[in-house]
């Protein structure tokens, strides 16, 4: 598979998916008017990986806001990389928060408890 | 009325004021504007208060595009399609000003929304948020409905808002949101 990238905007997050590090990295911004037109290549992108995953996938959430639009997207990217985990393969999602930022905290907090994945909360200084 | 509601928001609103047409350049000048305005060094914010409150900005004025400006939804006549947003700080408060005309036949229903999610404990909120975005599905806008639940979620309180008489067919939503410092 080809990597996915995609750079930041000040509206939309910088993605990189390099496929053969198994490594998923959105970081920045995402709050589109349309998050659903953002966010179907990069579901589109995950499909395809979710058929031949690597034996270790990373996801690193990085996000200094997200509006409720794109929160449904990232949802919708962790359910799929759920199926991963479930075939036996190793799957963590890091989830970077700036320190005093409680609202991604709990963001990420609220996905831990939805989706089905290993998550690792990381507190930084700042992005 | 109206003129005596924007006179009021305006004079509140001692950091940043706008009223007028919309459009999404416009929403990005204001989020700009906003931006650089709560990043003053003299107004002493945290960075905790300077996100929400910009997240709040974002939430507040991507509702009122995607509910009243889209194009396509047609709900508001061109002449209607304006909003107003203000930004105010006081000593111990930071406040929030969005509104924009509805028509009238959806102010029964978003009174009674938001009267609904202004009565829930913050627990509550909480438990209704992951709710909605586990199990709920994307609307017509692809909002996924968590925009006010999210909205007074994050004030934490809440949510002040009035309906403004407009004329037979619409009104105008006017909102207020505090945020302790």
């Amino acid at each position: 598979m080809d990597e996915l990238i995609i750079s930041g905007t000040i509206k939309t997050p910088e993605i990189h998916f390099d496929y053969q590090a198994g490594k998923l990295v959105f970081q920045g911004r995402s709050i589109p008017e349309d998050a659903i037109a953002f966010y179907t290549p990069i579901l589109d992108w995950i499909k395809g990986y979710i058929n031949h995953p690597q034996s270790t996938t990373r996801i690193e959430v990085k996000l200094e806001y997200f509006n409720t639009s794109s929160s449904k997207c990232i949802l919708d990217i962790l359910k799929l990389l759920e199926s991963i985990h479930e075939n036996g393969t190793t799957i963590t999602v890091y989830w970077y928060f700036e320190e005093d930022d409680e609202d991604m905290q709990e963001a990420g907090e609220d996905y831990q408890a939805i989706v089905h994945l290993p998550f690792k909360m990381i507190e930084v200084e700042e992005f | 009325m109206l003129n005596r509601e924007k006179t009021i928001i305006e004079e509140e609103s001692n950091l940043l004021f706008y009223w007028g047409e919309f459009s999404i350049s416009i929403k990005d000048e204001i989020l700009e504007k906003l931006e650089k305005t709560v990043n003053q060094k003299e107004l002493e914010l945290s960075k905790s208060i300077k996100k929400r409150v910009y997240h709040l900005s974002v939430e507040l004025l991507l509702n009122s595009y995607h509910h009243a400006i889209l194009p396509e939804e047609n709900l508001l006549p061109e002449n209607l399609r304006s909003i107003h947003f203000g930004l105010g700080n006081k000593e111990q408060t930071v406040s929030i000003y969005c509104g924009n005309f509805i028509p009238n036949e959806q102010i029964e229903s978003l009174t009674n929304r938001l009267n609904f999610l202004n009565s829930l404990p913050l627990e509550k909120l909480k438990e209704l948020y992951q709710n909605t975005l586990a199990n709920g599905s994307y609307s017509v806008r692809g909002t996924a409905g968590l925009g006010w639940i999210d909205i007074i979620k994050k004030t934490k309180s809440p949510i002040q808002f009035k309906m403004v008489d407009y004329d037979k067919h619409f009104s105008y939503f006017s909102i207020k949101i505090s945020l302790e410092k």
